[in-house]
């Protein structure tokens, strides 16, 4: 137990948490270790977990109508991925696969859930933790978005979601 | 009337060899005319394809040895397209070299070298990165490579981002905004590389060449995990006009890039930065 709570506290978004917290989320993860192109996670599907690389890296893509998936971020030793398990309606965003073989903390978000519902300042430093995450990621997708590369050439088309590109 | 000053007429320099770096970047290997004096890097000239306009490019390869220079030019415009379109033995306009250079010497000799990059900024770094880089001139100083692109399909200097990446103490991070399933590196803003707590070197000198937003964002990074603004030097050579100073369009804030720059202190043209519609 103590070895997940120190691994636990490797990361940033539990780095503030106190001793008691992490031993109480310990109760919720383990490691696990996920094949290079395993999916941990599908589009629509309930959120029930929660990723924390250890080594390796993962890949979030979304997919869209006749064209093959947008890989749009990797996520990587020290960072996060599954933020759902914490908002309704506990569904993924986007899919996640192991862009190599993985080691990670597998968090159960029904249990984390559970956690946050029974003790609130639980709930609430992680609720934080996982709005900054949020945060980060929405900002970093902005930027992605406004496509700062400069001017498109008539070759490349409009972008990565348009669909003669 | 002021007679022209003849360092504005262009110079007629031949066409020595072309590479397709990418699907709208191409690169031209010139052999300068012999009245012009030699670049160093972050320096640029204002290259024209006759009768169809001229364009500011930076220098993105020197030759010493065989007194050749080359530039990476994207077609975006005209004038960029003629240029792109340009045949070895083809004849184009040349003059300068201008602009300042990029600050690797002196105090900086010696320094870890840290280089943020975004598109086509990897182009002006290029020239500094070999110079250190190459064996003959390796200190025990590090250099990091940061470049961050579009799309796996518009990383430019592809052989050299890998040949780099082999050099002792050099290394090379590449991130794209997006890409396919083959694609296996990183994806995401280059920022992901100013993560506590790697990044404390407050000795290194930071060169950073990109969109302005890009530069800012990684400088104030850059100011937060308390590398002081004065080591850190960014080229504004998006912004180059005329290459003289003289038609103002390069007017950023009280700076006119053409004329005082490209390259800046972050100390000097932070605050030009974070000026909104500037």
């Amino acid at each position: 137990m103590m070895n997940l709570v120190e691994k636990l506290r490797d990361f940033n978004v539990f780095a503030s948490l106190k001793d008691s917290e992490l031993a109480i989320l310990s109760h919720c993860a383990k490691v696990e270790n996920v094949a290079e192109g395993s999916y941990l996670a599908r589009e629509g599907q309930a959120a029930d977990h929660c990723y924390a690389v250890i080594s390796g890296r993962l890949v979030i893509e979304i997919h869209l109508p006749q064209r093959p998936p947008v890989a749009i971020l990797t996520v990587e030793r020290g960072e996060v991925a599954g933020w759902s398990w914490i908002f309704p309606p506990y569904q993924w965003s986007a899919d996640i696969r192991a862009l190599d073989n993985v080691t990670l903390l597998s968090l159960d978000g029904r249990c984390l859930r559970a956690q946050c519902e029974a003790n609130p300042a639980l709930g609430y430093a992680l609720m934080k933790q996982f709005a900054s995450l949020v945060s980060q990621r929405l900002q970093a997708t902005r930027l992605q978005l406004m496509d700062v590369y400069g001017p498109r050439s008539p070759q490349q088309g409009q972008g990565a979601f348009d669909a003669t590109s | 009337m002021r007679p022209v000053s003849h360092d504005w007429y262009p110079k007629p320099c031949r066409v020595q060899a072309v590479t397709r770096l990418s699907h709208d970047t191409t690169q031209l290997d010139l052999m300068p005319h012999p009245e012009l004096p030699f670049p160093q890097p972050g320096q640029f000239f204002m290259m024209s394809s006759f009768g169809k306009g001229e364009v500011p490019v930076s220098v993105s390869h020197i030759d010493l040895d065989n007194h050749c220079c080359s530039h990476s030019i994207r077609a975006v415009g005209a004038a960029t397209q003629a240029l792109c379109s340009s045949r070895a033995g083809d004849e184009i306009g040349l003059r300068g070299p201008y602009g300042n250079v990029w600050p690797a010497k002196d105090q900086w000799q010696s320094s870890p070298l840290l280089v943020f990059a975004g598109g086509i900024g990897l182009a002006p770094l290029r020239p500094l990165i070999e110079a250190r880089s190459s064996q003959s001139n390796r200190t025990a100083a590090s250099i990091d490579v940061f470049y961050g692109c579009r799309s796996p399909e518009d990383v430019l200097f592809q052989g050299d981002l890998q040949r780099w990446a082999q050099c002792q103490g050099v290394s090379v991070q590449i991130t794209v905004d997006h890409a396919d399933q083959s694609w296996r590196g990183d994806i995401g803003l280059i920022t992901r590389y100013l993560r506590e707590p790697d990044f404390v070197r407050t000795n290194a000198l930071v060169l950073l060449c990109g969109p302005e937003i890009m530069m800012r964002l990684v400088g104030e990074r850059l100011l937060q995990l308390g590398v002081p603004a004065g080591s850190i030097y960014l080229s504004m050579e998006r912004n180059m006009q005329c290459g003289v100073g003289v038609c103002g369009h390069c007017q950023w804030g009280v700076h006119m890039i053409c004329r005082d720059g490209p390259i800046y202190s972050y100390e000097l043209i932070r605050s030009a930065l974070q000026q909104k519609e500037l």
